[in-house]
């Protein structure tokens, strides 16, 4: 008998036992999870992490696997667990600042932007425009550089080693900048409640010129790299596809919404900070090499960001004038009777603030929504008809910093 | 364009949505529970300058969110969070804080609804947004509130033998946790 006919005549499987598991979030359409093989399989479960190169940190995914075609995952979280909200109701709102820049280790900057912006509206403080546009050219050089590790990571991923090289060339260069301003490369504390904690040093803003220009002219290069690299698309196309009504509903912000084709991106649609004076796009997947929404997609959004963001950088370089970069706010910061939600555009999506005071030195509530918390959520309804090699590039794709899902 | 608060609570009061308690007026949250933070700030008043907060009957928050998403003039489509809030040990109810997005009219809404801290139970809101699984499994290991109808209320975050909420305001440190010293 030849093969394609033994196989369809070939009876269906029984469905293991456990297959109804109400733990497993989504599972296959009914008919989908006979494999017509006249093979004996049997569900296997996989752990994925917490040691796994590619899960960016310490997540766990639980895999349950048909053969080669991923029937389940359950993300399991908490390793990297720190009591952030539990903390922010024990210290003072000026010191809880630095712990901000530890959920997302890889955009600090916009970390201490999306905390101070919550203090700030609770507090009713004008911060003064130089902060202002301080502020916003290092949300938008953090935003960079946080790309610029998800992009290289997400070649490390799928197998491609140069690239992350390329991108810590001008990731260098970009932390070289944020140590001439406040000394240190990865947990900056920099932008505080009111303002920014000191001026730009002489000569920075014509360093940053010269950052802008180097870096389209190398953004080129990330492209002939990866982007357009044969293995590198065939790997990413239509794999992974996330449509647009599911992305809503679950809560996907950021990178992961716009690879959907949502335009939807805070900077433009609730405005903050020096964002309304300036002019830029919302970069959006428009299923270039496959479907809408797949993972190619979702990587492209995160490159032509980083060019929109160099657009920004040089609109805030013509803008920016002299003044104060502070506020007056007391050294000890009371925060009136109040509740509020300040969310800003991390590179990773929404961050949320909610915070609630009684009037004290110290919050009642300090909630961090974090955008890799929500994005991750939805793995477990993607995951299930995949084939189990393209998991690491949907992981990737999803793009999470374990230090935000788990805070 | 952006609709405002009162905008949207017009139209749910216009639709009849049963459930919505309005948002509370200073002086009166002030009264109700000295402990908790004014949630509406009064047009035109210098300060609190927070957001007004949108109170709803917690049995009734499936329907409000339903309604709130589904209404044409409304459309909160998204789930921004929701999370909960113990204002203070002496305090007699916890609030859950609902934050909504719309991305059709640029608008954000915060809800709450209160429940008492002796049976902190509600309905889940994961059939409406499933965005509000996660969520609520957080909010469920750190303040006890408990979500029914919730397809999976395990703990997310913390391990499944943890024994207490952390973020309840009487919430004691532990003193050791399988044999390693916490103190």
């Amino acid at each position: 008998m030849s093969e394609p006919a033994r196989a369809a005549t070939a009876p269906p499987r029984p469905v293991p036992p456990g297959a109804g598991d109400e733990h497993w979030v989504g599972d296959l359409r009914p008919g989908e999870r006979e494999v017509l093989l006249d093979v004996k399989t049997q569900d296997m479960e996989i752990n994925m992490g917490p040691q796994h190169p590619s899960t960016h940190g310490v997540l766990r995914v639980l895999l349950r696997a048909d053969g080669e075609i991923v029937t389940g995952a359950q993300p399991h979280l908490g390793y990297l667990h720190r009591c952030a909200e539990k903390i922010g109701e024990s210290v003072e709102f000026l010191q809880y600042l630095p712990y901000t820049d530890r959920y997302d280790y890889l955009a600090a900057m916009n970390n201490n932007l999306g905390y101070s912006m919550a203090v700030e509206k609770l507090m009713g403080v004008e911060v003064p425009e130089r902060a202002q546009w301080i502020r916003t050219i290092f949300a938008e050089l953090n935003r960079i550089g946080s790309h610029l590790i998800s992009f290289g990571t997400y070649g490390l991923d799928i197998g491609a080693f140069t690239p992350f090289f390329y991108a810590f060339r001008e990731r260098e260069w970009m932390m070289a900048l944020f140590e001439k301003v406040c000394g240190a490369r990865l947990t900056y504390s920099y932008i505080r409640i009111g303002g920014v904690f000191n001026d730009l040093p002489e000569g920075w803003l014509e360093e940053l010129g010269r950052f802008c220009d180097v870096f389209e002219e190398k953004w080129v290069e990330y492209n002939d790299l990866l982007s357009h690299n044969h293995i590198f698309v065939e790997r990413t196309r239509n794999v992974g596809i996330l449509p647009a009504e599911k992305a809503i509903a679950w809560g996907c912000t950021g990178p992961m919404l716009r690879g959907s084709g949502v335009a939807w991106d805070l900077r433009r649609d609730a405005p903050y900070s020096m964002y309304p004076r300036l002019e830029f796009d919302v970069c959006l997947g428009a299923g270039l090499k496959g479907t809408l929404g797949d993972c190619w997609d979702r990587y492209f959004v995160k490159l032509l960001e980083m060019k929109e963001s160099i657009r920004i950088l040089r609109q805030c370089l013509r803008q920016i004038g002299p003044g104060p970069v502070m506020a007056d706010v007391p050294k000890t910061i009371r925060v009136p009777a109040g509740a509020g939600y300040v969310g800003v555009e991390n590179p990773r999506g929404e961050l949320g603030h909610y915070i609630v005071s009684d009037g004290g030195k110290i919050s009642r509530r300090c909630r961090v929504r974090g955008p890799s918390f929500c994005n991750l959520s939805i793995l477990g309804e993607m995951m299930p008809g995949t084939m189990l090699a393209d998991s690491v590039a949907i992981i990737g794709s999803i793009d999470i910093v374990v230090g935000e899902t788990d805070r | 364009m952006a609709k405002s608060f009162e905008e949207v609570l017009g139209r749910l009061q216009a639709l009849g949505v049963p459930g919505v308690i309005a948002s509370l007026d200073p002086e009166q949250a002030s009264k109700a529970d000295p402990l908790a933070p004014v949630p509406a700030r009064k047009p035109g008043t210098k300060g609190p300058f927070g957001d007004p907060h949108l109170l709803v009957e917690a049995k009734r928050i499936p329907e409000v969110l339903r309604t709130l998403r589904d209404d044409p003039e409304l459309r909160f489509e998204m789930l921004a969070d929701v999370t909960g809030v113990d204002y203070a040990k002496e305090a007699a109810n916890l609030g859950v804080i609902y934050v909504l997005l719309s991305l059709a009219h640029h608008t954000r809404l915060v809800l709450r609804a209160d429940v008492p801290k002796a049976a902190p139970r509600l309905p889940s809101a994961v059939e409406i947004h499933p965005a509000a699984n996660w969520h609520e499994r957080e909010a469920g290991e750190m303040l006890g509130l408990v979500f029914e109808g919730h397809p999976d209320p395990r703990n997310i975050l913390l391990s499944d033998d943890w024994v207490g909420f952390p973020l309840r305001k009487d919430y004691e440190f532990p003193v050791e946790y399988h044999g390693i010293s916490c103190v």
